[in-house]
């Protein structure tokens, strides 16, 4: 097999073993969008995915130190692709409020009124909800009832405050 | 690997098209300019591929991933993810990232810091969480997902797949209310 073939077959199945390790993971710590978690999945399945080529080379593939290069790299943005298109599915199906929204009409029988969804979704509680989320994730702390950024959050909100100039968006979120 | 470097070399170009387009076009929708330009640069990659040899001139035998019809495909997933799951979530998440927009407004706040009520007031550059809502709902009503029935807010059968759709996934996660 070629060191190509085998990358992507091998990588393949890392990127599998990534999704469903991290899914075992969050059932069991019930906490999905929780970034080290996910990161931690990511790296150990790279790990499998380099062992594995290591262990099979000259058994089901053969290549001097450029097919190595060439295995290695391609199995890893394979697997790199699988990561940008899973972490969003993740925070879509555990954080979006588009979802909450349908989730709690369809609970309510299909209907509610307008009054209903602001009160649970535009109101303070609904606010600290999602600040204590990001309190959990590290990007922000509690002091005196306010919530302020940590460096990390900081650097985040400076990064994407940029892009939006740099996109020429609008204020909105 | 030639698919892999024309791959990042047209992702690249689609970042760059995207930046063009959205500082000089405004006005046109942006969801579907970027998709437009994804769909070009795919274009452009399947010519450039057919076009040239499969070291590209320059790269040494063992750099060349065979056989090349797996080359070729690997090349545009690897563009297509490096759109949806990079440039696109990227316009996503700057454009309408709720947490990432709260974290904006306390960078700007003085204090860096608000209570859950100044959040509710302040968020996006003062436009408040009512504001945010309405663009959520208008969202679902334009996607069909729901209708408004005077103060009445309705699932569509559209919603109401996505809504069941969601809610399984969400007890496998054990997120929310329906994970427990």
């Amino acid at each position: 097999m070629s060191p190509f073939t085998f990358a992507l077959i091998s990588g393949s199945g890392w990127a599998a073993i990534f999704v469903f390790t991290h899914l075992a993971l969050a059932r069991a710590a019930g906490v999905p969008r929780h970034g080290r978690i996910i990161i931690r999945c990511f790296a150990l399945s790279i790990a499998g995915f380099l062992t594995t080529l290591a262990a099979l080379h000259g058994k089901l593939w053969q290549g001097s130190s450029l097919a190595w290069l060439l295995a290695a790299g391609s199995g890893i943005l394979l697997m790199a692709c699988a990561f940008v298109l899973y972490v969003p599915l993740v925070f879509v199906i555990s954080s979006s409020l588009s979802v909450d929204t349908l989730i709690l009409l369809e609970r309510a029988g299909g209907r509610l009124p307008r009054v209903a969804l602001y009160r649970r979704f535009a109101a303070a509680e609904a606010a600290r909800r999602r600040l204590e989320i990001m309190r959990k994730s590290g990007l922000l702390t509690l002091e005196g009832g306010r919530y302020r950024l940590t460096p990390k959050a900081a650097a985040l909100a400076q990064f994407f405050a940029e892009m939006k100039r740099l996109w020429n968006l609008q204020p909105g979120g | 690997m030639k698919g892999t470097l024309l791959a990042s070399l047209a992702s690249v170009g689609i970042f760059a098209g995207m930046t063009w387009l959205f500082a000089t076009r405004p006005m046109l929708p942006r969801v579907r300019v970027a998709l437009g330009v994804w769909a070009t640069a795919t274009l452009a990659l399947v010519v450039v591929y057919f076009l040239t040899p499969p070291d590209l001139g320059f790269l040494p035998a063992g750099l060349v991933g065979t056989p090349s019809w797996l080359d070729f495909l690997f090349a545009v997933f690897t563009l297509s993810a490096s759109f949806f799951g990079g440039w696109l979530q990227l316009y996503n998440l700057a454009s309408r990232g709720y947490s990432l927009r709260i974290l904006i407004d306390l960078l700007c706040h003085p204090q860096t810091s608000a209570t859950p009520e100044e959040v509710v007031d302040s968020y996006a550059d003062g436009r408040g969480l009512d504001w945010m809502f309405e663009v959520r709902l208008a969202g679902l009503l334009q996607g069909a997902f729901v209708s408004d029935d005077d103060g009445e807010v309705m699932l569509t059968a559209r919603g109401r797949t996505i809504a069941r759709v969601f809610r399984r996934l969400r007890a496998l996660y054990r997120v929310g209310a329906d994970g427990g």
